[in-house]
């Protein structure tokens, strides 16, 4: 069990005001046994009456729409997190993760790779069990793409990224699942946050003894007690932490500032 | 309030100004047609002057009236304005009704079949029946009245510039103004629609060609007069 | 319909034909009709397929076959009704002297479907514009239910509500929506994020319940080609009925057993690529060569849940004329309508579709064919 504080701020500037902005934010984390969120605060700049949603993946989606011109648009969440990635419940078989979705389509690179996987696990006695497959897979994906921030966008599919040898925790992510879900595993892509200070971070899950398990492609581990959930989903576009649609033809910048720290061990 | 939106309502606009303006041309052009058959003259300069056309270069009198009238390829041909009539019309079509939108296109159709010189005035009097007969449908159907004021808007705005260019009386010029006095009454929130801004062009038109725009300044400013602080309003309507 | 409806309701929500192995799973979720997005939303009336179009075809020896269930945007109703109207102007006396059941009720089978499962508010049709090819039928069906013609532009989201906008600012609340838009496009923030004809957050409003969308989202997942094969096993399952009406014999290669005939057969068949729509994917064994032929078993191999292969079922062609204005007979099938509100109607007319091929069996309006109206005698 692991006490954690969470900041989560999205900046959203624009090169001359906008109206009539719509949109969708996923950025509260679940409230699950293996993370329990309390003190949760939650502001935008400007302000707006925001509806809240549950979606068809079960994440939170904060609706809104602010009609006036704005030239910025910020969100800022902050939460104290109790997690012990030990209470995770049981969940129901779901065998739409077994299936390839849109980012995680395989091509000519993602078959080869997925092939040499299959390969490599039949001839081996130690990996049998489907956590074990998958942490094999994290670690092939881990070596096959360099960490290279900016080489990929949040539109590059798992295929192009592994062609591409480069990307960022989603590409690692998206790659590590489909290549779980060639091997006939059920592999979840998962966008949270963790002990790290930055973006936010992907990861994906792997359905074993009828839990959900969490794996950290990028980081080539298991994950602990230091990873908070917001989303999950088949892949990215499952998982869209902000989307919004607007008037206005402009240019936009957008900043992103993750943190998740241990608090203090009086504080605890 | 019906469910009519700034689209629909400028569709409505254009519509009344497109088929007014196919129209009177039309019947105009017969008056000077019909003036130089006496005469013995193939003088249309007066005619063409009213309608801004422009003819290029040495063309003859009779391939300048075809292009007048069915060159496509001239936005203010007669041609192009029944086309442009036609596009506003069958999008209006959930409003106004099949069978009136129908007239429109059997306008367009005549129009198309008007192009031999033999055929050309009686099929055009074919054409200005379609119209007129749309108009009367407008009329008598079950368009919502801010359908029917728009489109009576649109028709006496042109009327009214038509007057100008065609050297029409002052009191006709008042009489199709006075009618968009008569129209505007059905729109409910004018000062939503750039009705202001149309007839604030259409007063300066008036005043330029030597007639008296008062009245028509007036009706201006009674558009955008009748603003008021209400902001987005939420109304909900049963079925 | 009934069936349909309620593997529809089944597969959105507990996916019990799909344990019970009625269905493999892999059918639907590898099916591109799959909208895991709409999982566990159920419709507001609970109705999924309020406008379903049936796509039959009678055999030489006069057996009717179910080619193809519609349940998307069946299109095309708005035609027998136009061509109705004419028709019965130009010659009343053949309506005199024939016993034909009028089908002018159309609209009004439509407004009521779409006022059963309206959540309060007005009825509006939903067009992505006056370019689209349909266009004609979004605004022809809109005048004649009473409905209003909407462009996307004209409908907002506020609050989880769906509104349609008038120029003064006014919101209207809409109750239904029949929408002509695919569902991919229907909602940028829940399908294609590059969507413009789209309305942001339509699906949060449909997922409140505030709002019907007709046809229902997700619907895909039940006319996909492949699952047409388990539509037989699906009455059987859900209603404990059998099929009135006959499927054309189909094999799915996905299965071993199938997978050696079709092999064997390939050139007496026709196989269909369950990803294609509208005519195309669609190729006669016969009419291909050897090496043609070589090259579809290798697609077949490769994937086999690609295809769906039929025994060629030889069609009644029908009289017509040809462009020469000459008698001729032609191929023929018929899109039954069937709407769903409170019950099941059939319409009693539907759009007869013709191949305007001499001999050919295409008779999709993509690809050239024709359409006629379609008589129901009451005799």
């Amino acid at each position: 069990m692991r006490k954690l504080a969470l900041e989560y701020e999205t900046r959203l500037g624009f090169s001359a005001p906008v109206r009539d902005h719509r949109f969708q934010l996923r950025c509260i984390p679940p409230d699950l046994p293996q993370q329990r969120i309390c003190d949760l605060a939650f502001d935008m700049d400007p302000a707006c009456p925001t509806f809240e949603e549950v979606d068809s993946f079960h994440n939170h989606v904060m609706v809104g729409h602010i009609p006036e011109a704005h030239a910025s648009f910020s969100y800022h969440m902050s939460a104290i997190a109790f997690v012990d990635q030990s209470l995770a419940r049981p969940s129901p078989y779901k065998p739409l993760y077994r299936y390839q979705s849109a980012l995680t389509r395989q091509g000519p690179a993602l078959e080869a790779l997925s092939g040499e996987v299959r390969a490599a696990i039949g001839t081996s006695r130690r990996v049998d069990s489907p956590l074990e497959q998958a942490r094999y897979v994290c670690s092939v994906v881990h070596e096959r793409i360099a960490y290279v921030p900016g080489a990929t966008t949040v539109r590059t599919s798992a295929e192009e990224a592994l062609a591409g040898g480069r990307g960022v925790c989603q590409d690692y992510a998206q790659v590590a699942v489909s290549v779980c879900r060639a091997l006939g595993l059920l592999a979840k892509y998962v966008a949270g946050v963790y002990a790290a200070e930055g973006a936010t971070h992907a990861w994906m899950e792997i359905y074993q003894a009828g839990r959900w398990h969490g794996l950290d492609p990028t980081n080539d581990c298991a994950i602990d007690d230091s990873y908070v959930k917001i989303a999950n989903g088949r892949d990215y576009g499952d998982c869209v932490l902000e989307i919004g649609v607007f008037s206005g033809e402009v240019d936009q910048t957008q900043s992103v500032h993750a943190r998740v720290s241990e608090l203090a061990a009086d504080e605890q | 309030m019906g469910t009519l939106t700034l689209t629909k309502a400028d569709q409505c606009l254009w519509l009344g100004r497109y088929t007014e303006r196919v129209f009177t041309e039309l019947e105009e052009f017969f008056r000077a047609f019909d003036a130089n058959v006496d005469l013995d003259t193939q003088d249309f300069s007066a005619f063409w002057d009213a309608c801004d056309y422009e003819a290029e270069g040495d063309k003859g009198t009779e391939e300048r009236l075809f292009d007048m009238l069915y060159d496509y390829t001239d936005p203010s041909s007669v041609c192009s304005d029944m086309r442009a009539a036609f596009g506003n019309a069958i999008l209006l079509r959930p409003e106004l009704g099949t069978a009136t939108t129908s007239y429109i296109e059997l306008a367009l159709l005549n129009l198309r079949k008007s192009k031999e010189p033999a055929a050309r005035l009686v099929r055009h009097r074919t054409v200005c029946d379609d119209i007129l007969a749309f108009w009367g449908a407008v009329e008598d159907g079950d368009a919502p009245l801010e359908v029917k004021s728009l489109i009576g808007v649109g028709k006496y705005v042109e009327r009214a510039d038509l007057c100008c260019r065609f050297g029409r009386p002052q009191a006709a010029l008042d009489e199709a103004l006075g009618r968009i006095g008569i129209f505007l009454e059905g729109i409910e929130s004018p000062e939503c629609l750039p009705l202001g801004a149309t007839l604030s062009s259409l007063a300066e038109a008036i005043g330029s060609r030597g007639y008296d725009c008062a009245l028509a300044t007036r009706l201006a400013d009674a558009c955008v007069g009748k603003r008021s602080g209400r902001g987005s309003r939420l109304k909900d309507v049963s079925a | 319909m009934r069936a349909l409806n309620a593997f529809l309701r089944d597969v959105y929500s507990e996916k019990q034909v799909i344990r019970d192995g009625v269905i493999p799973e892999d059918f639907v979720y590898s099916s591109s009709g799959y909208l895991p997005q709409v999982n566990e939303v159920t419709p507001p009336s609970g109705i999924y397929a309020h406008i379903a179009g049936e796509d039959l075809v009678q055999a030489k020896d006069g057996t009717w076959y179910v080619l193809e269930d519609n349940l998307r945007i069946p299109s095309g109703a708005s035609y027998p009704l136009i061509a109705r109207n004419i028709t019965r102007r130009v010659a009343p006396d053949v309506y005199a002297a024939n016993d034909v059941v009028d089908n002018r009720d159309y609209p009004d089978l439509l407004a009521r479907a779409m006022r059963y499962s309206s959540c309060g508010g007005i009825p509006v049709v939903l067009t992505p514009g006056r370019y689209n090819a349909a266009f004609f039928e979004h605004s022809y069906l809109a005048e004649q239910t009473g409905a209003t013609l909407a462009y996307p532009n004209d409908l907002v989201v506020d609050n989880n509500q769906l509104y349609f906008c008038d120029y003064s600012g006014a919101k209207h609340k809409v109750g239904v929506v029949y929408r002509r838009i695919s569902d991919e496009y229907l909602d940028p923030f829940c399908f294609n994020p590059d969507s413009v004809i789209g309305v942001p957050n339509l699906m949060a409003a449909y997922r409140a319940g505030n709002v019907a969308i007709v046809n229902a989202p997700g619907n895909g997942v039940a006319d996909d080609k492949g699952i047409y094969y388990f539509v037989p096993s699906m009455i059987h399952y859900y209603l404990g009925e059998q099929p009135i009406l006959k499927n054309a014999p189909t094999y799915l290669p996905f299965f071993d057993d199938d997978y050696a005939y079709v092999m064997e057969r390939l050139e007496s068949l026709v196989l269909k690529d369950v990803a294609e729509a509208g005519g195309y994917g669609v190729v006669f064994g016969r009419d291909l060569a050897p090496d043609e032929l070589e090259r579809l078993r290798r697609s077949i191999q490769a994937d086999r849940r690609r295809f769906i292969a039929q025994e060629v079922v030889d069609f009644k062609d029908l009289p017509s004329v040809d462009a020469g204005g000459r008698p001729c007979r032609r191929m023929a099938d018929l899109r039954a309508f069937v709407l769903t509100g409170k019950s099941c109607r059939v319409w009693a007319s539907g759009l007869t579709r013709y191949s305007n091929t001499p001999g050919s069996m295409v008779v999709n309006s993509s690809q050239g064919g024709g359409f006629k109206d379609t008589w129901v005698l009451s005799r």
